[in-house]
């Protein structure tokens, strides 16, 4: 992965001592709370319900055991001895005390980790697939790329005080696995026919209020010039974008209103200026940086391990394991594994700093050391001998990291909701706990299949309701918390935003309506069909006619902010 | 806009300010005819110009027929700390339009933006009310090296890595 140089410690330590200086200052009294507030979020520090929570970049997901290491003895020595994964690849902590963060800060630099940009309207975290460089289907190693974007981004003075926060996600597969069109940019890396590297460049895509999916603005940009066309967008947005109104503010609304051809084609023209300019990457950049990502020296190893076919059929649990938790692996003889954050009781994504030392243990005995945070909340392993199998699974076992559902319902993406966060309308946690309960018997949850289940707390959707198969989104009602659901919502090439079902469910209905749509779907799937695709057969109507009780309670008038 | 201050940080030192840009862009294009071709005018420098963060510095450019170095201050205005338009439009100013003289962000700004607005082309800063601007000062040297291109910097980092050692 890669390692910091000299310039880059050197970046980090001074942001580190300039944060430090700005607290100082607003526990002087010399920065008001209004002054302060920006200046704290540009560096992952809210105020929320009970503390502030610290947003920790982990940048494109990747971390070393050392590191991992570290996050464990933050949460441990600062925080209540665990931390929350986000749906963004980020850790977040959720009660350090604000006079602290400084030296968590200089703790985070010194294993060359930050907070930097994890929130704010700038340029945030640039995420990408969880299986990168060693995904099957991949095209080209998105990391390296990641990298020079973060670099490129990281204190970018032209663009810290957008209109609206600003994401970008790059995919190097052929299946996209990191949500691209539901990005601000989404970036598709490809060949063309000649073999040359480049970009798909999707622009405008995002969840929140108004769901979109990211418009095409260039077929194929040719890698040297990413960076300056980035400049190019992010500097129409800034110029252009709404600041009227935060719900309007977002690139997507910038590329609706214009239409997507106009808006490339102002992006075009502010481009030009900068073509082919010293912006422009160079080969020795891109070699410099793909260094840090080359492939290991994996072992010759045979196709099928005797002992890992014999294991299988022996231990139905590991069967299951392996099914859903193992992955494929470009190489002959490994694997990916997933190190399942999603353990029944507990909420989706948080993991106890014993978890993050053990899964560092485990990523140095099984995994060259290294280690993914994933969209969907959980770790991967990311390198691991067919043969070791069995031997990690059973560590995995006994640290709470083997439930076998990877894919399937109960491995849901969830924010952390009105427990923590003080902008939801209602709590994600609690419906998260209640579905695993429900959805606990394996058999039961095999036999559905793989499915999506997204929860966001409110309309900002940081659990990413809308690309669930089934998405649950809190909203306020006189305030009380009620739910509303959505189907049909998939991930992907063929990304799609999931449609509301009808009205909204009381806290104590909404998991047996989740029943109800599952049953339904249970009766009319063929055969194979995953849930998503029989909503898309059938289209709405079976499952809305299956999830309303005939008798519904009386249901409050919404009030304005949902 | 808010209230003008005595003193200014100006190409890193803290300045008396001797004049002011006082004009808004709608008040400030009569001045230099309607029609905004430098023939309208003397050759002699125009008055100085304060653009709110919508105005297009595109015009500053028409006005002055292409020569915007007849202007010697003109001040971008931020009236909330959030809002980041005139980063784009110093920018453009310096690096498109070649403007040399004196530009200057006023308003809702602290030590903290000082960084960031001296990267993108200011030169002069007018600091809101209760700012230490001798404390200011320091904002000069937050960092130690830029990754990315802007008016401080026509090289990125990549190109120059590996040249010089830190
Ligand atoms: S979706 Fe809403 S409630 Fe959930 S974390 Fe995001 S802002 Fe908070």
């Amino acid at each position: 992965m890669y390692r910091y140089d000299a310039y880059d410690h050197a970046l980090v330590k001074a942001r580190v001592a300039q944060f430090k200086g700005q607290t100082e200052r607003f526990l002087a009294g010399k920065l008001t709370e209004d002054q302060f507030r920006p200046l704290r979020l540009k560096n992952g520090l809210y105020l929320q319900r009970h503390a502030p929570m610290l947003r920790i970049a982990v940048p494109y997901g990747m971390l070393s055991s050392a590191q991992l290491r570290v996050l464990g003895e933050i949460a441990r020595d600062y925080d209540k001895d665990y931390g929350h994964f986000t749906t963004r690849q980020n850790l977040q902590l959720n009660w350090p005390a604000l006079p602290k963060v400084p030296e968590i800060l200089a703790k985070l630099a010194s294993v060359e980790m930050h907070a930097t940009q994890t929130s704010g309207n700038c340029i945030r975290n640039i995420t990408t697939d969880q299986f990168a460089g060693v995904a099957p289907d991949e095209i080209e190693d998105p990391r390296p790329w990641a990298e020079i974007l973060r670099q490129w981004s990281t204190f970018h003075p032209e663009f810290d005080y957008l209109p609206r926060k600003f994401k970008i996600a790059i995919s190097g597969t052929t299946e996209d696995r990191a949500a691209i069109q539901v990005h601000d940019i989404g970036l598709q890396l490809l060949r063309n026919e000649a073999g040359e590297l480049g970009f798909k460049v999707y622009v405008g895509g995002g969840l929140g209020r108004t769901a979109l999916l990211g418009q095409v603005t260039v077929e194929f940009l040719p890698w040297q010039h990413i960076l300056t066309y980035c400049e190019a967008v992010l500097r129409v947005y800034n110029r252009y974008g709404r600041r009227d109104n935060a719900y309007k503010a977002r690139i997507k609304i910038l590329v609706k209103a214009l239409g997507a051809p106009a808006f490339a084609e102002q992006v075009a023209q502010e481009w030009a200026h900068l073509k082919d300019g010293p912006a422009t990457l160079t080969e020795a950049e891109v070699a410099r940086v793909a260094a840090h990502f080359t492939a290991p020296d994996y072992a010759t190893l045979p196709a099928v391990d005797a002992d890992f076919t014999r294991q299988q059929p022996e231990e139905k649990a590991f069967a299951r394991w392996v099914e859903r938790n193992v992955h494929a692996h470009r190489v002959t003889g490994y694997a990916a594994v997933t190190l399942s954050l999603k353990a029944r009781g507990v909420a989706p994504g948080d993991a106890t700093s014993a978890q993050m030392f053990a899964a560092a243990d485990l990523a140095d005995q099984f995994s060259l050391g290294e280690l993914r945070v994933t969209h969907e909340q959980n770790f991967v392993l990311a390198d691991v001998r067919q043969s070791e199998l069995y031997a990690l699974w059973q560590l995995a076992k006994q640290h709470g990291f083997a439930t076998p559902t990877v894919g399937l319902l109960t491995d849901m993406i969830a924010c952390p909701g009105g427990d923590f966060c003080s902008l939801a309308n209602a709590r994600s946690i609690p419906v998260a706990l209640e579905l695993q309960e429900r959805f606990a018997e394996l058999d039961y949850l095999h036999d559905i299949g793989e499915l999506e289940l997204n929860i966001s707390g409110c309309m900002n959707s940081c659990g990413h309701h809308h690309l669930g198969a089934i998405g649950v989104l809190g909203v306020d009602k006189n305030g009380k918390e009620w739910y509303q659901v959505t189907i049909g919502g998939r991930q992907g090439n063929a990304a799609r935003i999931g449609e509301v079902i009808g009205r909204s469910f009381a806290a104590d209905e909404v998991v047996n309506a989740v029943s109800r749509l599952i049953e339904t779907y249970l009766r009319l799937r063929h055969e194979d069909e995953r849930f998503v695709d029989t909503v898309l057969r059938l289209g709405l109507d079976p499952f809305k006619a299956a999830a309303y009780p005939a008798n519904p309670p009386a249901v409050p008038k919404e009030t304005a902010h949902v | 806009m808010s209230k003008l201050r005595k003193h200014i940080i100006r190409d890193q030192s803290v300045v008396v300010a001797t004049h002011h840009a006082e004009l808004s862009l709608a008040e400030w294009l009569p001045q230099v005819g309607a029609g905004g071709t430098a023939a309208d005018h003397p050759p002699a420098h125009l008055p100085a110009v304060v653009l709110a963060p919508e105005d297009d510095p595109q015009v500053l450019v028409d006005a002055t027929g292409g020569n915007v170095n007849r202007l010697t201050l003109i001040a971008i205005d931020f009236p909330k700390f959030a809002e980041g338009r005139g980063f784009s439009t110093a920018y453009l100013l310096r690096q498109r339009y070649g403007y040399k003289g004196e530009l200057r962000a006023v308003g809702d700004i602290g030590r903290d933006h000082l960084w960031q607005l001296h990267r993108v082309g200011f030169n002069a800063f007018d600091l809101r009310e209760g700012t230490d601007l001798y404390d200011a000062l320091q904002a000069y040297d937050d960092f130690p090296e830029r990754y990315q291109t802007s008016n401080d910097e026509a090289q990125p980092l990549f190109r120059r890595r590996g040249a010089a050692h830190v």
